[in-house]
């Protein structure tokens, strides 16, 4: 069963599905980028996408992290934090 | 006419690792004299490492020294984070750090082995694990390794030293299929005997029957070794990764 998403989780989402080209596939926290079929180079299309999706800079040793989807969530949640 | 040479290096950031020194320290000026600002790292040489701040900042470059060695995970970590915090993210890198201590294998003790190994080998994952990463996301960078001649055909008295270079190369081969997705350049130069503090160790006799073997007749330049350092860093080899290129007379 998934969770409800909230706002930034339904983007962060969409985002991950946009770029991998995935749809209706069930995406928990701990999914990560290569259980949807992504590589390091989609993982970089993620990352620029999700900085234009919430108009964040995501420095590299936060970038470095987004292996999954929680984890992108997370790193995109203290962005936003910091950078109001 | 062709077309005048376009480098592409101005105001590109460059970190040469071992830059205090030999090779190191021409490459540093070599990239400097042509635009690159420089992050000068060294392990013990502040004195002459000012000296080389100095003379990039005279070129109108800018220039940050940064004493680390590159075998430790963290402070190569901390370095990197210093260059991009003071210069920019790093768009050159040139792991030109390296140290020998020569015995025959019966001789030689662990430590002999593990130090050389942690500075030439271990010290070259250290820093581009810290800057590979930026250098993908910004979908350009070009990283320079240096490799040696002995690394490639091996020399008595330096098992530890060749293990080394010979892994650089592998590392250089492998990496370069990594990044290559993200426009990422990653090359090595193995250069054989260049007037260095690291051939003044060697007897005299020694030398000249090295020389004999040498098609140019003469031992390198650390210039023309920085030269071909340039050539990789440069938009003349934008075509061009995980070689190896030898800077060696014809050795061989």
């Amino acid at each position: 069963m998934e969770e409800r998403l909230d706002e930034i989780e339904q983007k962060v989402r969409g985002v991950i599905e946009n770029v991998l080209q995935v749809k209706d596939r069930e995406i928990a926290r701990e999914t990560t980028i290569a259980d949807l079929g992504g590589d390091s180079l989609s993982a970089l299309g993620i990352l620029s996408a999700l900085e234009q999706e919430f108009d964040i800079d995501i420095p590299d040793e936060e970038a470095i992290k987004i292996s999954s989807f929680g984890a992108a969530v997370d790193v995109v949640r203290s962005c936003m934090d910091r950078q109001p | 006419m062709g077309r005048p040479m376009e480098l592409g290096l101005k105001g590109k950031v460059a970190l040469v690792t071992g830059a205090s020194r030999g090779i190191g320290r021409e490459i540093a000026l070599t990239l400097a004299r042509n635009g690159a600002d420089i992050a000068i790292n060294y392990l013990s040489s502040d004195e002459t490492a000012k000296k080389i701040e100095e003379a990039i900042r005279e070129l109108g470059r800018k220039a940050v020294r940064i004493q680390c060695s590159v075998s430790g995970y963290k402070a190569a970590e901390a370095m990197v984070k210093t260059v991009r915090d003071t210069l920019g993210p790093i768009d050159i890198l040139v792991n030109n750090a390296g140290i020998i201590r020569d015995k025959f294998l019966i001789n030689m003790e662990p430590d002999d082995w593990v130090d050389v190994i942690n500075t030439n080998l271990l010290g070259v994952f250290n820093v581009t694990k810290h800057v590979a990463f930026s250098m993908m996301r910004r979908r350009s960078g070009r990283i320079v390794n240096m490799a040696s001649l002995s690394g490639i055909v091996g020399s008595p008295g330096q098992t530890n030293y060749t293990a080394s270079k010979g892994g650089i190369i592998g590392f250089t081969k492998s990496l370069s299929r990594e990044l290559a997705p993200f426009g990422v350049n990653v090359n090595a130069v193995a250069p054989g005997y260049i007037e260095t503090d690291m051939l003044t160790g060697i007897p005299k006799e020694m030398l000249n029957r090295y020389l004999e073997y040498i098609p140019l007749r003469r031992f390198g330049k650390a210039e023309e070794v920085s030269d071909v350092v340039l050539f990789l860093a440069s938009n003349l080899s934008n075509y061009l990764t995980g070689q190896v290129i030898r800077v060696d007379g014809g050795l061989f």
